[in-house]
């Protein structure tokens, strides 16, 4: 007795996880959100690097000098991106946004869509939006690199506040 | 004499340790074919390191007391 109802609750509790699994991975409203965790690497999300063109702080990540990277690893079923940039500049001004195109160093750099939200206008921060289409962006295994750049490339700083990727399908 | 690591009247115990045994790896198995398959399927929410983990664990433990 004690051996089948052990063994049924852990069966329940193996299918329950790939349930679970499923479920976060395959969203049934189609977006999945990531968001970056700044000066911290994430299994989905890298931090923005290389570390000496970056500076960290509590509340944000302080950019020194560009271009700097990250890397999104995402399922196959989302085709599409949306990455929300936070951000401020001071001496440093957001040029754009790019998806690896091929092997090599080759970035197809996306200019800014700045929304201005009132709360974020208050406290001197601007948000970006970037739309990408995943298709045409290059990946390894399922990893694909974005650049970001400024202008100039050095000699000011860029603050960065938040960066979230709405994926969907 | 052979050396035990539980007496007999925690059978309920070692009954308990060989389901988590095959449970652990198999999830193990399981996780780690999806995740070759599709990869980031498991390992972009958690590390299935910690079922074969579990899953030595209480393999030890099993022989020992068998």
């Amino acid at each position: 007795m004690f051996k089948k109802i052990t063994f049924t609750l852990f069966a329940l509790v193996t299918v329950g996880l790939l349930l679970w699994l499923a479920n976060i991975n395959i969203p049934y409203g189609g977006e999945l959100i990531v968001e970056m965790k700044l000066g911290e690497d994430q299994p989905m999300i890298t931090q923005l690097g290389p570390a000496v063109r970056v500076k960290s702080g509590a509340e944000y990540q302080t950019i020194l000098e560009t271009p700097v990277y990250f890397d999104l690893r995402s399922m196959p079923w989302f085709t599409q991106a949306q990455i929300r940039l936070v951000y401020q500049e001071a001496g440093l001004e957001l040029a754009g946004l790019g998806g690896q195109t091929g092997p090599g160093w080759g970035y197809d750099l996306q200019k800014p869509l700045v929304f201005n939200d009132l709360v974020l206008a208050k406290e001197g921060w601007q948000e970006a939006i970037f739309n990408f289409d995943l298709t045409k962006i290059y990946q390894q295994k399922n990893i694909r690199r974005f650049l970001l750049a400024t202008d100039p490339i050095g000699g000011g700083e860029l603050k960065i506040k938040n960066l979230k990727i709405i994926l969907s399908r | 004499m052979k050396f035990k690591l539980f007496k007999k009247e925690s059978s309920h115990f070692l009954e308990l340790i060989k389901i988590i045994f095959r449970f652990s790896l198999l999830i193990f198995i399981i996780l780690f074919i999806i995740d070759y398959v599709l990869p980031g399927f498991v390992t972009n929410w958690f590390n299935p390191i910690w079922f074969l983990i579990i899953a030595i664990l209480s393999g030890i433990i099993t022989i020992i007391n068998d």
